[in-house]
């Protein structure tokens, strides 16, 4: 298409690409950093932060599979997110279904009162949330970290499901209906295929923030055998002589699943993204 | 039938209203009524004894309780304001730029702009630890390319805390670019051709016809970059531990060390309530800005 425009035209979008390709350059930096400290040692990344490797070796990958047991580390972030992600998207789906399509008296009211959850800073209460979970048997227990990941994520999910459930057609599930289904079969039955692409969405994102989170693990888990990667991770920082090779490789290691994840679905993310800032 | 489906909605709302009041509104609840007790952490909530707003007087007043606090407060303030006054216009600066290339490049471009995202702040924070050494650190190596003395990044007060802003900024801009973006492409062709045959250059076509029908996405972006930045603690535990004397102390971090560490959690919670009517009045602002702004709402 812009091979079609006059060369002046042409030229008056060239600060426009520049401007994009510096930006491009601040984004791409630190990633560079961070790939070729993986694969250098601590007095390397000091000396030569900027520069390749002397040696493209993995040894801190083996490092910090074997020291950090990042196994077990990698298998409680996949409990936890997967744990997550399942729970967010069927309870969220099942309270935008009324809120959205049936007539409710008190339907706006309640929508609103979600929507509002999305403002709520809970970090701001984390020491009350660490007394409640002390006294709900939630500390140090994966489910406990599921429970208050689905509660953060709930008011995006149900806002994400509302935007797609509220424009679907009313005979959708009128035919259901007339043949004595019940709620919860037409949900599952008839929405929740057609509304595919919300589902995506709230899977992605709630993956994303989840795998991703550092600061409810290290208020909720200090047995070692329960921690997610990110706290694993942090824990090998700050002592007596950090390993910074083993940290990056380690960092590389989380970042892994989802990277390879965006690059797949990269339209899908960006799109979905941009769904969830549309206010319609 | 009417009165059936009342009781189904009401059973399908059960588990996600369920979930979201004890695991967030409950605490919430609690902070603001914790605000008002003496109350260590280290017990239960049933030991808080009620000393009315003497958290709060404490935190207003001269000693070095209330000067921490006031530098917290103060740290988290500018964190969040300069964030937000970065990351908006930045944001819609890149969105501009990559809605207008169509060109193949464009896709992989915002490829790379969004990839911040899926970065975890502890990674960010870990990266920039090490771009921002003093000595021979590679942001101070390519200023000195270009002639500029080293800067102090971390190590000096003066500089921490926006070193801290500019990491986040990084990781938040492709977000935000994509929201832009989204707004961008809901806006009709039509208007900036008609304004083109009117004669509008494109800073007239940008300030009448981008900029207000922008005012939505604006609005949501802005409210959830200050949500966001309140809430910074990542970069600052791992990092700078709060310092330079102070200087990165912001209220997230301070509210845990008092609350947990120094066990007064009726202090901490008086504080998160200070920072949350802030937030109340901040958000109050944007939304009144908003609506004085926009076209559409009459």
């Amino acid at each position: 298409m812009s091979s079609a425009l006059h060369p002046a035209a042409q030229l008056a979008r060239l600060p426009g690409w520049v401007a994009l390709l510096l930006w491009t350059a601040v984004v791409v930096l630190p990633l560079y950093v961070l790939v070729v400290s993986c694969f250098k040692t601590t007095a390397e990344i000091y000396i030569n932060p900027m520069g390749l490797p002397a040696s493209w070796s993995p040894t801190n990958f083996i490092t910090a599979w074997h020291r950090a047991n990042l196994g077990q580390n990698l298998v409680n972030s996949l409990i936890v997110t997967v744990g997550a992600v399942v729970v967010t998207l069927l309870v969220s789906a099942m309270a935008a279904y009324p809120l959205s399509r049936f007539r409710l008296r008190w339907g706006t009211a309640m929508l609103g009162l979600f929507l509002v959850g999305i403002m709520l800073p809970i970090r701001l209460a984390s020491v009350e949330l660490f007394t409640l979970m002390a006294d709900l048997n939630l500390l140090d227990s994966l489910f406990g970290l599921v429970c208050v990941y689905v509660a953060i994520r709930i008011p995006f999910a149900i806002f994400i499901f509302a935007n797609f459930m509220r424009v679907l057609p009313r005979e959708l599930e009128e035919a259901a209906r007339l043949d004595g289904a019940n709620d919860l079969q037409i949900l599952f039955g008839i929405i929740l295929p057609v509304v595919m692409p919300a589902i995506s969405i709230v899977a992605i994102f709630t993956a994303i923030a989840v795998w991703n989170d550092f600061f409810f693990p290290l208020i909720f888990i200090f047995d070692n055998n329960l921690k997610t990667v990110p706290l694993a991770i942090t824990s090998f920082v700050g002592q007596f002589r950090t390993d910074w090779g083993m940290v990056f490789a380690a960092l590389a290691i989380s970042l892994a699943p989802v990277l390879a994840m965006y690059l797949v679905l990269a339209r899908q993310i960006r799109e979905g993204a941009g769904a969830g800032g549309v206010i319609t | 039938m009417q009165r059936s489906h009342q009781l189904s909605a009401a059973v399908m709302l059960a588990p996600a209203t369920g979930l979201l009041a004890t695991f967030i509104i409950l605490p919430m609840l609690l902070t603001i009524w914790l605000s008002f007790h003496s109350w260590s952490s280290q017990t239960g909530f049933e030991t808080a004894q009620f000393i009315g707003l003497q958290n709060f007087f404490d935190l207003a007043s001269s000693s070095s309780v209330g000067r921490d606090f006031k530098t917290a407060l103060g740290n988290t303030a500018f964190y969040t304001v300069l964030s937000v006054a970065i990351i908006l216009p930045l944001s819609v600066g890149l969105g501009l730029l990559v809605h207008q290339t169509i060109a193949p490049g464009g896709v992989v471009l915002r490829t790379i702009l969004f990839s911040t995202y899926m970065v975890p702040m502890i990674a960010v924070s870990l990266v920039f630890s090490k771009l921002y050494s003093p000595t021979e650190g590679p942001l101070n190596q390519m200023l000195g390319w270009i002639g500029v003395p080293p800067q102090t990044w971390l190590s000096a007060p003066q500089t921490a805390l926006v070193s801290i802003v500019l990491l986040n900024v990084w990781q938040q801009v492709g977000y935000f670019t994509v929201l832009a973006v989204a707004g961008l492409t809901q806006i009709p062709q039509s208007l900036f051709d008609a304004a083109k045959v009117d004669g509008a250059n494109a800073l007239q076509r940008f300030t009448s016809i981008t900029l207000p029908l922008l005012g939505n996405t604006l609005l949501f972006s802005a409210v959830i970059a200050v949500i966001n930045a309140v809430q910074v603690f990542e970069p600052v535990a791992l990092i700078t531990q709060g310092g330079p004397v102070n200087a990165t102390n912001v209220l997230t971090y301070h509210i845990r060390r008092v609350g947990i560490e120094r066990a007064q959690g009726g202090l901490g919670s008086a504080m998160a309530v200070t920072l949350m009517l802030a937030l109340i009045v901040a958000i109050t602002a944007l939304f009144a800005l908003a609506r004085a702004r926009s076209p559409r709402s009459a």
